[in-house]
């Protein structure tokens, strides 16, 4: 029955497989293990839970219409202004986050952050690297900093986390620290030091009571320089481009217009190139494209995108009617991905182009290559009435 | 291409109904550690569908950047729900109507919120082999053509040419009957083989070329 589908299949199986395989089942079972920790009502008090959430929500309701003090959660800031949730930090020398409590986590040069939540008396900041050194007030709620695949939640105290992946480093000045991950949960208290082992898999282990004459907090920095974006970054890569994965070309462009069409395309990566000059197509920007496609051609040269990029321009030049130039673009591409797919394709346009550019000679000739190369492609009844002209 | 019966762990095929001894990694094993609480019986029973229920998400889903959130729900809902399984022969079939189901909702309540919200779809970039730029777009473009299928559309030609199901294990794992299961199937296949066939780089491989 699949035969009409092809490879199609196989090629989907493939990738599943690749992407399945990929999953790290070990880390899943620890999450799906500390999920069913958790505690759950018994079934035969369902209704008094019930009962107990409409009360509970009612109350809610109340509190938060009538009686809403002001939010327990503490705001934060850095140098360069309030931080919102979702808010990133890269700290290039050293800077802070200061909390409206009068909670303090010191961010080393080099340190990356990000402010991950801020609600319900929970503040949870996420180190993609560098060194933090936290002083956190008693009794404000609930803290953790999670480095990596680490979670260290914060029961009050002083401590400098360091986290280069995949090496923590967490040294417990006064109060106490729990660390999880990889399977472990572990207290680290007042002049204790926990060190993760790169490429442990048995888990870490908490080096105790150690001496630590140089874990003392530093002081505060005296200068503080931050480049802080005021919107959160969803991930690492440009937001244009999980919009124009999505397909969603004209908001892609949209974000493209808001960050600026000279600095993206400055800092164009090959493939993303290709990927912009899509999108820019799509939504009816053909200049746009153009200039991706260029960006991919003068700055990555004999790359195979900076190819692709030529049998693009080429298709776009066809398009237009600017059939010589065409040809030019075609022959750049096959001569620089002569084993690529879509040189089947890039044949029968160049075939096309010379006609339409009234080198009848060379299409004739061009012709004849395309069905000894392609007899049966897409182009072959165009190549025999071409090459059959007089 | 013939579609041999695969059993759902990877395991042997049981042709005709047999005595299973209650190992501690049998279906009967599973159960009876699941009920005796612990880490164990979680653990046996993630040992044995793990990959399995990865593998069924990642090919219903697609690539996907909320497969360890839906993949972790199912399980949450499957270890939660385990003690209604009376008999263990049912157990692999039931992990796999529960996946299935798990992901039809997210699947229909993605639909639901594209057309009157505008939400966002979790897409992923495919996972390639090597650095051929081409196969990555064409797997892009595949899955693009697999999302677009209606819901139970997607789900039936997932489990019959991803999966490999027989007919019989569509239609159940696809909660219909076998007449719709064949009914969605065609629809699902003719509206891919038409999909593929208008896109030049996908056009290869119905052709079974481009490798």
């Amino acid at each position: 029955m699949s035969e009409d589908l092809g490879r199609l299949p196989d090629e989907l199986r493939a990738e599943v497989a690749r992407r399945a395989g990929a999953v790290d089942e070990r880390a899943q079972l620890e999450r799906i293990s500390r999920a069913l920790e958790r505690p759950k009502p018994a079934p035969r008090w369902r209704w008094a839970v019930a009962v107990s959430g409409a009360v509970a929500i009612a109350a809610a309701v109340a509190f938060f219409l009538v009686l809403r003090p002001a939010s327990t959660t503490p705001s934060c800031s850095t140098s360069q202004g309030p931080l919102s949730v979702g808010g990133y930090v890269i700290a290039e020398q050293p800077d802070a986050l200061r909390f409206s409590d009068g909670s303090l986590m010191e961010l080393e040069a080099g340190t990356r952050a990000r402010l991950a939540g801020a609600l319900d008396g929970e503040v949870r900041v996420t180190l993609e690297e560098g060194v933090v050194t936290s002083a956190i007030q008693r009794g404000t709620g609930r803290w953790s900093i999670e480095a990596g695949p680490w979670r260290i939640s914060v029961l009050g105290t002083r401590f400098r986390t360091t986290w280069h992946p995949p090496d923590l480093d967490v040294v417990v000045d006064e109060g106490l620290v729990e660390v999880v991950g990889k399977g472990t949960t572990l207290r680290v208290g007042g002049g204790q030091r926990f060190q993760s082992s790169p490429g442990d898999d048995a888990g870490p282990e908490a080096q105790a009571a150690q001496s630590l004459p140089d874990a003392s907090l530093a002081p505060s920095p005296p200068v503080v320089r931050v480049t802080a974006p005021q919107r959160p970054l969803a991930s690492p890569r440009p937001r244009w481009k999980d919009l124009a994965t999505q397909e969603r070309y004209r908001e892609a462009l949209e974000e493209v217009d808001r960050d600026g069409e000279q600095a993206v395309l400055a800092n164009l990566e090959a493939w993303d190139g290709l990927q912009l000059s899509d999108a820019a197509r799509f939504a009816g920007r053909p200049e746009l494209a153009w200039r991706a496609l260029n960006v991919v051609r003068q700055r990555h040269p004999g790359s195979a995108p900076a190819a692709l990029a030529a049998f693009r321009l080429g298709r776009t030049r066809f398009q237009e009617g600017a059939f010589e130039e065409a040809v030019g673009w075609f022959d750049r591409f096959l001569a620089e991905a002569p084993s690529n797919e879509l040189v089947e394709d890039a044949r029968g346009k160049r075939m096309e182009a010379l006609a339409l550019a009234s080198r009848l000679d060379d299409a004739r000739r061009a012709a004849v290559d395309y069905l000894r190369l392609h007899p049966r492609g897409p182009h072959a009844a165009r190549a025999r009435a071409l090459a059959a002209t007089p | 291409m013939s579609h041999s019966p695969r059993s759902w762990n990877n395991g042997p095929v049981l042709s005709q109904p047999v005595s299973l001894p209650a190992g501690p990694d049998t279906p009967a094993g599973i159960l009876s550690r699941l009920r005796d609480g612990g880490t164990e019986g979680p653990r046996l029973f993630h040992e044995r569908y793990g990959r399995s229920v990865n593998r069924l998400v990642a090919a219903l889903l697609g690539p996907d950047s909320e497969h360890d959130d839906l993949v972790h729900d199912i399980f949450c809902a499957l270890l939660t729900n385990v003690g209604k399984v009376r008999d263990a022969g049912r157990l692999d079939f039931w992990v796999r109507a529960v996946t299935v189901n798990q992901v039809r909702k997210v699947l229909r309540r993605r639909r639901f919120r594209r057309l009157f919200l505008a939400a966002e779809e979790a897409v992923a970039e495919p996972c390639v082999e090597g650095d051929d730029p081409s196969a990555h777009e064409r797997l892009r473009r595949a899955w693009a053509i697999i999302r677009a299928l209606p819901t139970d559309e997607r789900i039936v030609f997932t489990l019959r040419f991803l999966e490999e199901r027989t007919l019989d294990e569509v239609a159940d794992g696809a909660g219909c009957s076998l007449a719709t299961a064949k009914r969605r199937l065609e629809r699902a296949r003719r509206a891919v083989h038409a999909a593929a066939g208008r896109d030049v780089l996908l056009a290869g491989w119905l052709e079974g070329g481009l490798r």
